[in-house]
């Protein structure tokens, strides 16, 4: 299934998860079965998240595919060249991967191989332009691919809650131009911050999906740690107070639900979908999702 | 050493179309490139391309000016603000390498147009950065990666050179022992195995893996306000040469020995030459009077010995570098003091007149360098509010400042209170350098408190006297301007010893301080040593160095190590305004006419923000109408440039001849 | 400007290992900033005996200038085993190319940005890396290639955090500078229709 297929026909529903440092990987897809319902349409897969060496995005996307799921094969440019980048395209082409989500990546720095070479041949633009090009049957130098063009939908991201969302709009649009063709965003805290970005979208770029990214609150500390260290993210003072509120409901979880599915609600009407980030609790997701009533 | 380091060319013709749409009227700022021979040809030939496009695309250039360095924001500031100013309403591109581009984009508050590409020298064949500014060498570059591994690539360096940067060794690529990647090019891992095996090279059994990211930013920055630190602190420019001052710091001052004869110049001073009192045959005594002063800018000379003059005849002078007049006198070892030496036990019974004619009188020359007639300096009208005695002596080796400071310190504070009490001056600054810690300890325990000490950071050319005063009192001192005019007086500490020496002690400039030092192959003795003015240059050659100085491989420097000149003969003497006798090996060979390479080292030094290049093109290409643009009067004669020249030209020589053809 | 730096002692210490060694230092350059008292200190920890001579002298980059050491030098490096220097990569390269003898080097060169106008380098990374294809045109003058850890040519990443940079936060983000400086000159046509690619 191609995502773009179903925008604006559904409220689009994913989910993200992240490969072990592991090859080990089967007993996961047990757990993916047991709580990534029907309901969740597609499954994002990080690449290395935060530069952390991990099992890789692209086998994991394929043994999704092969067990039932729809992958979103996330690539960012930090570990491959353009030649690289192009030719695990075609690989996730070949085994029926067909929703790419595409990043720059954290820097090496950030993550556990801190003395690595960062790459960043490509960044996020010209790699959603090197694979509209490959849509189109050509490769980025321009020489002609052999056979069918293959068929992706090109995801990226955007920043909505960031202090500079006019370069986030700028790039944003630089994206479209390029061939972008849905948007998932950073993580919503703040649903009328949310709906202000989704007007000025609206205005300048008409109708292109975007998926909210949603978490379930775990602490006071995650939240307030987020604030601080994570880019783009503004956990408001308001949702704070409420999870310091009632310690024990907050530590099982209950509060983060409520108020993931309270955010929901609230911007539902604005977006095409939701982008669940679990950040470990996979197993609250059917939770939320029957919280939220969807 | 001829070089084309071409950092930057002019973008194709199709992107300039683009980039120049609608943009007809334009004022072109282009770099005149820097690691290219400077000669006219190539100044030329620099801006052509650009013309020849710009015609093809029929885009009008206003004014198209042409400027070194682009990349300095000192010398081309004011230039660059100029033009833009006066036309505003035009478009502004830049032909230059990034650095420059992003330098004038800096200074402006408009947007500007690149029409060039910075390029990497064609040597490189990787993605690795190499980076200017750095290499003499065509085929040697650097790519500055922060963890040298020439140790185990026998000194050849294959990040640089490996189109892979390979570190661990050979890729299977090569053929025939040439690269995968360029068919003319050899396997440079091969060159390296074979240069480990031959030279017999510790072998590394580690697995080599490069560190990226292993500078910090915050790292970076610490290290940049390091270094801005030490290159803009205090004055623009400057150079940290060894000190090398340990040789002689701790020698306490000695006599030197009496010379059997003594070869007294009739110019010892800036300004006119003195007028001989004597002839042939007459007998004179020590501190004899042997030559007047001859009007306003003129100094007595006394005599250094006593005995008879032997001959009045033309030696070759080591600062005017031409034979001049000398009073030839045959020492008798004697040491009859003229009838006029006398002490005066409490000068301060003494008018100012009798005070300024005893310092006339005995001869007293500024002994900062330039030899100015103290009683010149002294007598001036001017209400003075400063007085600077400048202990900063920055010049590698000499140590004269310093032991006068650590052994006379209660003369020369007699000294200063007699300038002091001669122009009724309130405020008093004693500048040293921080070099020299004993100097500064004891200075300050005895010092009385009215007289300020500033101790400096140790940069040369600190002691220059424009660059104290700005560095001292926040004042810049405008060109063809000199301190008196702003009431500011300095002087030289072994002057202000002099000064005591002369009203006190009765004692006519006759003998002064001179370190006498150089490299370790030549030494039989090195020291501080207070030698009679005229002892010939020979007979401190014999007593100083060893059977090894000759004059081919060994330098002689009078008076300094970065302002001396270079003696070639040995047949001459000291003359008042030498402090320093030099033998240091010969490393490199001078030359007027060496070809300048435009690195612009000389640029980056000079403390008064001047372009010497300039003056050594003019000078080579006998072009001098642009030396009055270039402020050359200015020059102090520092030398940095000269210091820092990695085509080792005589600039300063060329700025003296330079500035007498004026 | 370059800035060396000493290599570790038990790195050098290793090198020598107990071989006669003669010392080069090479000063005056002045792009070249030389932490001169750890080499002196170093020299001095090292025994006498390891030591054959000691020889400051300025431009060994030139090959004429150290074939014309060698030669002063010749009676000492001749009593000599290896040939240590502290100089940049290219000094050393230069004078391997010489020498007899085996060369090693006891620095690491680091590059900080800006080469010669002192005062480029106060505020910000500010270089040129001869990358072969000015884009200044299209970033507001401000080069994101040596200004951007990422060197990012399209646009910010979205890593920065209150105006820093992911990498950095004492650093900002050269993006949003671009991004300010673009809308202050109103000029975003050219930045908007192209997608910028680097040329190797």
């Amino acid at each position: 299934m191609i995502l773009k297929d179903i925008f604006f026909k559904k409220f689009v529903i994913t989910a993200e998860i992240g490969p072990p440092k592991s090859w080990q990987v089967e007993s996961l897809i047990q757990q993916y079965k047991k709580y990534l319902t029907e309901k969740i349409d597609a499954i994002n897969v990080t690449d290395n998240q935060a530069s952390v060496m991990k099992f890789g995005s692209l086998g994991m996307s394929i043994l999704l595919k092969q067990n039932g799921f729809e992958p979103i094969y996330q690539i960012t440019c930090r570990d491959r060249n353009r030649i690289a980048l192009q030719s695990d395209i075609l690989n996730a082409a070949f085994f029926g991967i067909q929703n790419l989500l595409l990043l720059t990546g954290d820097h090496p720095i950030v993550g556990d191989h801190k003395n690595a070479k960062p790459v960043f041949d490509l960044d996020s633009v010209s790699l959603i332009y090197t694979v509209k090009n490959l849509m189109q049957g050509y490769d980025l130098a321009g020489n002609k691919l052999s056979g069918e063009p293959p068929k992706f939908c090109i995801g990226a991201a955007v920043a909505p809650e960031t202090e500079y969302l006019d370069s986030q709009i700028f790039k944003m649009e630089k994206k479209i131009n390029a061939g972008a063709e849905f948007f998932q965003t950073q993580l919503v805290f703040n649903p009328e911050k949310f709906i202000k970005f989704i007007n000025i979208v609206r205005k300048n770029f008409g109708k292109i999906p975007i998926m909210a990214g949603i978490t379930i609150l775990k602490s006071v500390n995650m939240a307030k740690f987020m604030n601080e260290n994570i880019p783009g993210i503004n956990i408001p003072e308001s949702i704070i107070k409420q999870l310091e509120l009632d310690k024990e409901k907050t530590k099982s979880g209950q509060k983060g639900l409520e108020i993931a599915a309270n955010i929901i609600k609230d911007i539902k009407p604005y977006c095409e979908g939701i982008h669940i980030m679990p950040l470990g609790w996979i197993n609250k997701i059917p939770q939320l999702l029957s919280l939220a009533e969807l | 050493m001829n070089l084309n380091f071409a950092k930057f060319d002019l973008k194709p013709e199709q992107e300039l179309k683009f980039l120049l749409k609608k943009k007809d009227d334009l004022i072109l700022i282009v770099c005149s490139k820097c690691f290219v021979n400077y000669t006219s040809e190539e100044v030329s030939q620099s801006c052509k391309p650009v013309f020849e496009i710009f015609k093809r695309l029929n885009k009008k250039i206003k004014k198209c000016i042409e400027l070194n360095f682009l990349c300095s924001t000192y010398i081309n500031k004011e230039k660059i603000l100029e033009i833009i100013n006066k036309y505003e309403r035009y478009e502004i591109c830049v032909f230059s390498c990034g650095l420059g581009i992003q330098n004038i984009a800096k200074l402006i508050e408009k947007e500007i147009v690149a029409i060039s590409n910075s390029i990497q020298p064609k040597y490189s064949y990787n993605s690795e950065t190499l980076h200017h500014g750095i290499s003499l060498d065509n085929d040697k570059f650097c790519a500055t990666c922060g963890e040298c591994f020439l140790n185990y690539t026998s000194g050849i360096c294959p990040i640089v050179e490996c189109p892979k940067s390979l570190l661990n060794g050979p890729c299977g690529g090569a053929k025939n022992a040439k690269c995968e990647v360029d068919k003319e090019k050899d396997c440079v891992w091969i060159k390296i195995y074979n240069i480990l095996k031959e030279k017999n090279y510790k072998t590394n059994s580690k697995v080599l893996i490069r560190k990226y990211n292993n500078l910090l930013f915050e790292e970076n920055k610490k290290l940049i306000e390091k270094n801005l630190a030490i290159r803009v602190k205090d004055f623009c420019g400057g150079v940290y040469p060894q000190e090398n001052k340990n040789i002689t710091q701790n020698i306490s001052t000695e006599k030197f020995l009496s010379p059997q004869i003594v070869k007294i110049f009739l110019s010892q001073h800036i300004g006119k030459p003195s007028i001989p009192l004597v002839k042939i045959g007459d007998y004179v005594f020590l501190g004899q009077k042997i030559a007047k002063s001859d009007g306003f800018l003129s100094a007595n000379i006394h005599s250094s010995v006593s005995g008879k003059v032997i001959d009045i005849k033309e030696i070759f002078h080591p600062i005017a570098k031409k034979n001049l007049p000398a009073i030839v006198i045959e020492n008798d070892n004697k040491e009859l003091k003229d009838y006029k030496i006398k002490p005066k036990n409490n000068w301060k019974n003494l008018n100012k007149q009798k005070i300024l004619e005893i310092i006339f009188e005995k001869g007293i020359v500024g002994l900062g360098g330039a030899m100015f007639p103290t009683h010149v300096k002294l007598s001036s009208n001017k209400k003075i509010d400063t007085l600077i005695i400048n202990a900063s002596e920055c010049e590698p080796y000499i140590n004269v400042d310093n032991r006068t400071i650590l052994e006379n310190t209660k003369e020369i504070i007699e000294g200063i209170n007699i300038i002091k009490f001669l122009l009724d001056i309130k405020n008093t600054i004693f500048a040293i350098e921080d070099n020299k810690i004993e100097a500064i300890e004891k200075l300050r325990s005895i010092l009385p408190k009215e007289i300020k000490i500033e101790v400096l950071k140790t940069k040369y050319p600190q002691g220059a006297e424009k660059i104290l005063i700005k560095k001292l009192l926040n004042l810049k001192i405008p060109k063809n301007k000199i301190p008196l005019e702003y009431g500011i007086l300095v002087h030289n500490i072994s002057t202000v010893y002099l000064i005591y020496k002369a009203v006190v002690e009765g004692i006519p400039f006759i003998e002064r301080t001179v370190t006498i030092a150089g490299d370790e192959e030549i030494k039989k003795k090195y020291g501080n040593y207070i030698i009679k003015i005229g002892t010939p240059i020979d007979f401190i050659v014999k007593n100083s160095f060893n059977e090894n100085f000759n004059l081919e491989k060994f330098l002689l420097k009078f008076s300094g190590y970065i302002m001396g000149v270079e003696l070639k003969t040995l047949d001459t003497a000291i003359i008042k305004g030498c402090n320093s006798i030099l033998g240091l090996i010969k490393k490199n060979n001078y030359s007027l006419y060496n070809k300048c390479i435009k690195c612009g080292r000389c640029v980056d030094v000079c403390p008064m923000e001047l372009e010497p290049l300039e003056f050594v093109f003019s000078y080579q290409e006998n072009k001098m109408d642009n030396l009055e643009r270039l402020n050359m009067k200015n020059c102090i004669e520092c030398g940095c440039c000269e210091y820092i020249c990695p085509s080792k030209i005589y600039i300063v020589e060329i700025i003296k001849q330079l500035k007498n053809r004026f | 400007m370059f800035v060396l730096k000493v290599k570790k002692q038990e790195e050098i210490f290793e090198l020598i290992n107990n071989k006669k060694t003669f010392v080069f230092i090479c000063e005056g350059c002045n792009e070249i900033f030389l932490y001169r008292e750890e080499i002196t200190k170093f020299l001095d920890s090292l025994s006498k005996e390891n030591i054959i001579d000691t020889k400051i002298v300025d431009y060994i980059c030139n090959p004429e200038y150290i074939k014309n050491y060698f030669e002063i030098f010749k009676k000492t490096i001749d009593l000599s085993d290896i040939i240590l220097i502290f100089s940049c990569g290219v000094g050393v390269q230069t004078a391997n190319k010489i020498s007899n003898l085996p060369v090693y080097t006891g620095c690491d060169t680091l590059h900080i940005p800006g080469y010669k106008g002192v005062e480029t380098v106060a505020d910000e990374n500010y270089d040129c890396i001869l990358c072969g294809n000015c884009y200044l045109n299209y970033t507001a003058n401000i080069c994101p290639l040596t200004s951007c850890p990422k060197e990012l040519l399209n646009g910010p990443c979205g890593g920065a955090k209150n105006g820093k940079c992911e990498i950095d936060n004492k650093k900002d983000c050269s993006w949003e500078k671009i991004f300010e400086k673009l809308k202050k000159y109103n000029n975003f046509e050219k930045i908007k229709n192209e997608i910028l690619t680097r040329k190797f």
